[in-house]
């Protein structure tokens, strides 16, 4: 008997659960409420993963960058501020959509909440334009990853095509340099200009020892009387006297120094420079600049060693959140496919707001790419 | 819970979504315009307080975070911890074995990109 009391019991129970059940609510869950906060507490444990999966990336990038400054300087002039920026945009955009649609999802409203999706996802293939342009100028460059990393020279900075503007912000960069180094290094400063004024000095004497000079009684330098050395050296300090008025510093020329790509950003920095070139320097000061200047070129013409792994880091932190996006795509896509059969409602709105979680750190991780790798200073 | 309208849902109303993307939208162009000057030391620091910033706005409202049950926020809070931790006791030891490396490098003649 007790066998057979069995089976009605349970199939009573089976039925039960049908009557209360709405079809979108599992067996194994009281209500929709309970239902929806275990789907949510798994797919933040989703994304606490994914966050410790992304952070063994910001650890490389943060020991190369506290080991190796110079190569981040160096590199992120190849990189475009536009097209990270512009990104950016994008993707808070397709943030905001993504959030709109878990509202609307939540009012039971399945076509907005389709259309926004869908919204979202034409940002996503937006980003992903926007980055195959990048690394299609990067692999064109030879800044590539790892082997990749076969730099042709005519794109490396200092090229035929951005040297003469270089040499306009070396200029332009020397003032400002000058200017911070007699504010903060006055014996450094002092140094460079009594090395400068000799300089300007021994030219001076050479020129003067040529006019004095004719085909038969060649005069050299030391033929000068103290008389004429005197001369000489009065008229330098007597033109400094008049026109040194010391060096002024620029607002930050460095930032409008040419990348790959050659901006619109460089014509502006040269037309500073050409009005900045319009106030009249002593011959010492001029010295002075010039021998900065160099030390600026110096600077840019130096490739520091491991500049390769930087592009390593760039490709591997970009692709990887690349990688996301494109599985962004699929997951919202097919969120977006139920939400166009209508199945979301006030209480069963779970699937869009766990792919607009993931969505939104996906955001989250590009919001600190972006300045750690496009805005380095 | 606190709208019995729409069940357990938490509705954002369009007013605060687009508020808060706005917010966004102003702190990238904040983030850009101070890249283009120089605050020496503080760079850095700028720049990753905007993050920040961005990245709490986003955590708040578009993720839910502030109405969301406080256990969501506490495990998020902890893995962001424990990302702090390890990258700051695998930056322990930077430095240390630079001198070896440029030893290295100068001994077998290997220059840029090695």
């Amino acid at each position: 008997m007790s066998s057979t009391q069995a089976p009605p019991a349970a199939a009573h129970v089976a039925h039960d659960d049908h009557h209360d059940h709405p079809a979108h609510l599992a067996h194994h869950f009281d209500d929709e409420e309970q239902q929806f906060d275990a789907g949510k507490l798994g797919i933040w444990l989703f994304l606490v993963t994914e966050i410790l999966f992304f952070s063994g990336l910001f650890c490389a990038y943060s020991i190369w960058r506290h080991e190796h400054p110079e190569v981040f300087l160096y590199s992120h002039y190849y990189l475009s501020t536009f097209w990270g920026a512009l990104n950016t945009c994008v993707l808070l955009i397709s943030s905001l959509t993504a959030a709109w649609a878990v509202r609307t999802a939540q009012l039971g409203d399945n076509r907005k909440t389709a259309l926004l999706l869908g919204l979202t996802i034409l940002c996503a293939f937006g980003f992903l334009g926007i980055k195959s342009i990048e690394y299609g100028g990067k692999f064109a460059h030879g800044t590539g990853p790892g082997k990749f990393f076969n730099p042709h020279p005519e794109h490396m900075i200092v090229t035929a095509e951005n040297y003469t503007v270089l040499v306009g912000h070396a200029g332009h960069m020397a003032e400002g340099r000058l200017a911070e180094m007699q504010a903060e290094h006055p014996e450094e400063f002092d140094a460079l200009f009594h090395e400068s004024r000799e300089h300007v000095l021994e030219e001076a004497l050479a020129a003067k020892a040529a006019s004095m000079s004719t085909e038969k009684d060649p005069v050299t330098v030391a033929d000068l009387s103290d008389a004429v050395r005197a001369e000489v050296e009065g008229a330098i300090d007597a033109d400094h006297a008049a026109h040194g008025h010391g060096f002024e510093a620029h607002a930050a020329p460095e930032a409008h120094v040419p990348g790959a790509h050659g901006h619109e950003g460089d014509v502006h920095a040269a037309d500073a420079h050409e009005s900045s070139a319009e106030v009249e320097h002593s011959r010492i000061e001029k010295a002075m600049l010039h021998h900065e200047s160099e030390v600026v070129l110096s600077e840019y013409e130096e490739r520091p060693a491991s500049v390769r792994t930087f592009f390593s880091i760039y490709f591997a932190m970009t692709g990887l959140h690349g990688i996301h996006v494109v599985a962004g795509i699929i997951a919202i896509g097919w969120v977006m496919r139920r939400a166009m059969r209508g199945e979301f409602n006030p209480g069963y709105f779970g699937a869009v707001d766990y792919v607009a979680l993931y969505w939104h750190l996906v955001d989250l991780i590009w919001i600190y790419l972006f300045p750690l790798l496009y805005l380095i200073h | 819970m606190s709208h019995d309208e729409h069940g357990f849902a938490h509705v954002m109303s369009i007013k605060m979504l687009i508020g808060v993307w706005a917010a966004l939208m102003i702190l990238t162009g904040i983030t850009v315009w101070s890249a283009q000057h120089h605050f020496g030391a503080l760079d850095l620091p700028i720049a990753m307080g905007i993050a920040t910033f961005k990245a709490l706005l986003v955590a708040l409202f578009f993720m839910h975070l502030k109405y969301d049950r406080p256990f969501n926020g506490l495990i998020f809070l902890a893995s962001i911890i424990f990302a702090g931790v390890f990258v700051t006791i695998s930056m322990m030891d930077t430095g240390q074995n630079q001198g070896a490396i440029q030893e290295l490098r100068t001994a077998t003649g290997t220059t840029a990109d090695g």
